[in-house]
């Protein structure tokens, strides 16, 4: 039926959630400390890795929306997995299908584990559009817990030989993130809409985000009481979670829908990439902002969980080009298409 | 997910096309028109969907339909809207007077009214707001007192489009005024004789919609439709009709709105400012929103699910696009809006006066949150 989950889709939903349900307190707990693999963390690299690998680069037919599905269940539970980054990165090589060729299969099954390193320091947008290459990278996620770099370059894709890696102070110590100075890469593939399937990944879990910090904050405006009755009865507090709703609605169908267009080779995949990362990590950061005032006093402390969905709404809007940098790409390209089509 | 029109979806639509293509050619682009000059047109193009069949695209054949589904219809208004078709005339006669008349009607209502529907000379209007009575609907109260063979009716209607055409009214009334507010009120297909209709002038000139008195305005026992009491029941028929044939409307007039708003800044050469594409970077998230959000809609709709509360959350993401871009674009404007002598400036103001209607005609912008808090979020009712 069009524009409707699938079966399956919903079955990868549900048992996601399910593994990301018994990951609930890791991100707290990962806030201090090194990183230690969630429980959910082996399961997902293993059995989920052939989510959204098209068939050429080893897949069994799956969508990319099928991947997206799955990282939008963990973003609502701030399961601090290396698998959407993992996955981000093996998106990030099935780009230009044709001449990827199968992936190897140990990152397939997860004995191998990718991150990506996309972004460029100083510069707001994704590595393919800054030239020369500086060969350095940053918010580079799970780079000392990752086996393999997949690296974006001007020229294309590549499995990067990090030089140096230095570890930065991550606003979400549970997302541990570093700078990586990468060799001059001998030979790079053709990016292709590998750079748009990495975003989508990113996009589909700040849904997820936006989606947990609303839950959170619905549950306290239906529970806490103020003036004889729950807070939620006041338009004051409910309004702007309804805004919030909102907006995490139109994030999540604008990246479903630039996944199909990614999937089915549009011509606007691009823009709908674009419009998709730059609503969801709006979206993300706003509901956790809307869900740290509902919590009052609570929500300005260590120990209420509101401040870690706005701790993971930053550390992804800014992954794969920070949503303003989306947003204005989104604009310039729709000016550049109304031109156009006016001749 | 899947969002690629079926090839019976996409051979409907070319019909259309072809069609809406042909019949359209010597009509004039609406947005350069004087009030006067579209209302001609909206009846002149609804003499056209009569003729050619389509008045009764979604009613069953039995009734003289095409007997599609609701969704046909939908389809339709938004190639229409895609083209930029002048309104229909009797789109209330058509789309929620004749579906309602076909739920609800008894055999010798839809005998009565159906075929003038079809044939294009009996229009209606929509008889429920009152002055007391916005958000807040059930609560009105234009009284209907027994009379021998019917009702004697007394109140005010208000904000009725299209009332100075129609000959005849969707109209509610209370019949009990003992009862619970939901249940006290009965639908009437009311003959407007003896309405007296006012005009009202909109904020930016337009006078598309009125005030209707009742004074001691008989309507017979035969025009009450589904049952006396039952009249909230109906309602809500009436408008989940209402809702969707516009469903797929809305993210075209969000998309127009940006698309004028973009010729604007080209004309007026800050197309290439950052800070331009930063705000159409914002309106396409949201106008796309739409678009994809009604897509989902119809297909959740087509699976035998009910449109849920979010729809709401698309009448207000829409609301929004078109009020920013159409105010966005007044300002633009060499005199920031303010100097409204030039045709375009003063089509720009009106378009931007026009829009703040969005945020409060079919729900307003309060009611449609109020839904989603309590519908989505669960929260307690906060009115």
């Amino acid at each position: 039926m069009r524009a409707t989950f699938t079966e399956e889709q919903r079955e990868i939903g549900a048992t996601v959630g399910a593994l990301a349900d018994a990951d609930r307190g890791t991100a707290r707990e990962l806030q201090s400390g090194p990183w230690r693999a969630p429980a959910a963390d082996g399961p997902l690299l293993r059995d989920f890795g052939l989510l959204g690998v098209p068939e050429p680069a080893g897949g069994i037919g799956s969508g990319l929306i099928d991947l997206l599905v799955a990282v939008e269940a963990l973003g609502g539970r701030l399961v601090p997995s290396r698998f959407p980054a993992h996955a981000a990165a093996v998106q990030l090589l099935c780009g230009e299908e044709r001449r990827t060729g199968p992936l190897p299969d140990e990152v397939l099954d997860g004995r191998r584990v990718l991150t990506l390193a996309v972004d460029v320091p100083g510069s707001s947008g994704w590595a393919d559009g800054v030239a020369p290459d500086p060969l350095v990278r940053t918010l580079v996620p799970y780079a000392a817990q990752a086996d393999g770099v997949v690296a974006l370059g001007p020229d294309g894709v590549w499995f990067a030989d990090p030089v140096r890696t230095t570890a930065r102070q991550s606003v979400d110590p549970s997302v541990p993130l570093s700078d990586l100075t990468v060799a001059v890469p001998e030979r790079t593939q053709p990016a292709g809409t590998g750079p748009l399937r990495a975003a989508l990944v990113v996009a589909a879990e700040l849904c997820g985000v936006a989606q947990g910090a609303i839950d959170l904050a619905a549950e306290q405006a239906r529970t806490r009481r103020q003036f004889g009755q729950v807070i939620g009865a006041f338009q004051g507090v409910a309004f702007p979670l309804a805004e919030a709703a909102t907006a995490r609605k139109a994030a999540w169908d604008l990246t479903l829908y630039a996944a199909w267009a990614v999937d089915t080779g549009r011509p606007d995949a691009g823009i709908q990439v674009h419009a998709a990362k730059a609503a969801a990590g709006q979206a993300a950061v706003f509901a956790a902002e809307r869900c740290i005032q509902v919590h009052g006093g609570m929500g300005i402390t260590m120990e209420a969980d509101p401040h870690l969905f706005l701790r993971r709404a930053f550390v992804l809007d800014a992954r794969c080009g920070r949503g303003s940098w989306h947003r204005r790409r989104t604009g310039e390209l729709r000016i550049r298409a109304r031109r156009a089509g006016r001749g | 997910m899947d969002f690629a029109d079926s090839d019976t979806d996409l051979a409907f639509r070319r019909e259309v096309g072809r069609w809406l293509d042909g019949a359209l050619a010597d009509v004039p682009d609406q947005e350069e028109l004087t009030q006067d000059e579209r209302e001609h047109w909206s009846r002149v193009w609804q003499d056209r969907l009569c003729a050619g069949n389509w008045a009764g695209l979604s009613w069953p054949v039995a009734h003289g339909g095409r007997g599609m589904d609701a969704l046909a219809q939908a389809v339709f208004n938004e190639e229409a809207a895609v083209r930029g078709a002048p309104y229909p005339l009797n789109g209330v006669g058509m789309m929620l007077a004749g579906p309602t008349i076909i739920a609800h009607g008894t055999d010798a209502q839809q005998a009565r009214h159906l075929p003038g529907i079809l044939r294009g000379d009996e229009y209606w209007c929509q008889g429920f707001s009152e002055p007391g009575s916005g958000s807040d609907l059930a609560s009105l109260t234009t009284a209907a007192t027994r009379v021998d063979g019917g009702w004697r009716i007394n109140g005010a209607k208000i904000w009725t489009s299209n009332a100075h055409n129609a000959s005849k009214c969707l109209l509610l009334a209370r019949t009990d005024p003992d009862a619970p507010k939901h249940r006290g009120i009965t639908y009437f297909l009311a003959p407007m004789d003896g309405f007296t209709v006012r005009s009202l002038v909109m904020i930016n000139g337009d006078t598309e919609f009125n005030e209707m008195f009742l004074d001691d305005v008989f309507v017979a026992d035969d025009d009450v439709l589904g049952g006396v009491g039952n009249g909230w029941t109906v309602a809500l028929t009436t408008l989940a009709f209402e809702r969707g044939s516009m469903a797929l409307n809305l993210w075209v007039w969000a998309r127009q709105a940006v698309d004028r708003l973009i010729d604007v800044a080209v004309e007026r050469g800050v197309a290439d400012d950052s800070a331009f594409a930063d705000a159409v970077g914002a309106l396409q998230c949201d106008a796309e929103a739409v678009r994809i959000g009604s897509m989902r809609m119809l297909g959740e709709s087509r699976a035998g699910g009910v449109p849920g509360p979010e729809t709401s959350a698309l009448k207000s993401l829409w609301a929004r696009v078109v009020q920013h871009a159409n105010r966005l674009a007044v300002q633009l404007d060499e005199a920031g809006g303010v100097l409204v002598d030039g045709d375009g400036a003063a089509a720009r103001m009106r378009r931007y006066l026009r829009a703040r209607a969005h945020t409060i005609e079919g729900g307003t912008e309060e009611v449609q949150k109020s839904i989603l808090a309590e519908r989505v979020l669960r929260l307690p009712r906060s009115r």
